[in-house]
């Protein structure tokens, strides 16, 4: 059953043509079922869903448009895109996963760019610590240009505050795609480990 | 833009028509359809995917678009600062929800929050200080807070200017969960910091 869009001819008889346009309707029938509810059903011409062929490029838009689209984006993996009016720079809205990492309860997720956010706990760090970030998060990897890396760090505590107060900051340093070192400051003497939350924004490889 | 599809006549054929007649409003209405289906679809003509999408291309509608209760709808309006943006009405009619150029439904002056995917809240701002501890309310029910950063303007490194932030769960109903940072200041401080900036992400969700 394939769709004609050349008939019927003037000079076809009707016995001819009958078919053909039965055929015509029929395909419009099924191909209208791709997304979109059923002429059938209620509701008939509204979008049951938006499944997106990868395209090659990107679309162009005018003013008054803008362009929503699936094209390969970053681990060569189809991603959807928003391109804004006028031609405006195509900005990869998804990534492939979501993780969660139950033992330092550490997420994975993503920002419009793309970019790839993680952060988590990690109990009883000392200094100069050096944190392997990304062995929390499987199948991940973060682009090596330092540019694209940012980290934060943030001591916390489980209970209250001690008494007397026990100052700490730490600062992350040494930061790669990989790991980032911990440098925490310690007023009190000795020193005992902290916990920390961390945050780390950075491009997929 | 695109023309008006003229040609296309939802009427034809009448019944007293003779095929003569009838044959060219025929020919004029599929052709339509081949034409009309191409925009941003797989081509009629393919009798396997025919009718996917290839891409969504969206006209810029001049108000929000209703859904119903088993419909989700996505379209694209100008926002706040007449900037054609995409957004995504949840079923039922639910709150509108502004998907790109992130964010933002304000809180106040100096704090808002977005969103990332896996039901992730985000609550940046800022906030003042009031001492010995501030007490900062989240934006949505959540069921867990996952992580929190701040930056005080009395921070650095240098001894004398050391804050300590202990983040700290302190109340939570269904409602919202509240958290208390608590601020202690080394010696030397004069003055504790009249400003505090925040990043706070939790799990969305009613407990």
């Amino acid at each position: 059953m394939t769709y004609n869009a050349n008939i019927p001819l003037i000079s076809d008889f009707i016995r001819i043509s009958q078919l053909q346009l039965v055929n015509n309707f029929a395909s419009i029938f099924a191909a209208f079922t791709q997304n979109h509810q059923s002429f059938s059903l209620n509701n008939p011409g509204f979008h049951s869903a938006l499944e997106l062929i990868t395209q090659s490029g990107d679309p162009t838009t005018s003013s008054s448009q803008v362009g929503l689209y699936s094209k390969s984006g970053t681990s060569s993996q189809p991603q959807i895109f928003f391109r804004s009016s006028s031609n405006g720079t195509p900005i990869q809205l998804s990534f492939q996963s979501l993780q969660f990492n139950s033992t330092n309860n550490a997420y994975q997720s993503f920002m419009a760019g793309p970019y790839i956010v993680l952060f988590g706990r990690i109990n009883s760090v000392v200094n100069n610590q050096t944190i392997n970030y990304i062995s929390l998060f499987p199948g991940i990897s973060l682009s090596s240009t330092a540019t694209n890396l940012f980290c934060f760090i943030q001591p916390t505590l489980n209970t209250a505050l001690p008494s007397p107060p026990t100052p700490v900051s730490a600062t992350a340093y040494n930061l790669t795609n990989t790991s980032f070192t911990v440098n925490k400051s310690l007023i009190s003497s000795p020193e005992t480990p902290i916990d920390i939350f961390f945050l780390v924004i950075g491009q997929p490889a | 833009m695109t023309a008006p599809i003229n040609a296309y006549d939802p009427s034809i054929p009448q019944g007293d028509d003779v095929l003569s007649i009838s044959q060219k409003n025929l020919l004029d209405n599929f052709q339509s359809l081949t034409q009309a289906f191409a925009v941003d679809h797989v081509s009629l003509i393919n009798s396997v995917i025919g009718g996917n999408h290839n891409q969504a291309q969206l006209l810029v509608q001049s108000q929000s678009r209703a859904s119903a209760e088993n419909q989700m709808n996505i379209y694209t309006k100008l926002d706040e600062n007449k900037a054609p943006q995409l957004f995504m009405r949840p079923i039922g009619n639910a709150p509108e929800i502004q998907y790109t150029q992130y964010q933002i439904y304000p809180v106040n002056n100096s704090s808002a929050f977005s969103t990332l995917p896996g039901d992730l809240l985000v609550d940046f701002g800022s906030i003042a200080f009031a001492a010995p501890s501030i007490t900062i309310q989240l934006t949505a029910p959540v069921t867990q807070i996952l992580g929190c950063w701040f930056m005080t303007d009395a921070g650095g490194i240098t001894p004398n200017t050391q804050s300590n932030w202990f983040p700290q769960i302190i109340a939570a109903n269904k409602i919202n969960l509240f958290y208390k940072g608590n601020v202690d200041l080394e010696k030397g401080i004069s003055a504790a910091p009249s400003q505090v900036f925040f990043l706070i992400i939790s799990k969305l969700g009613v407990i």
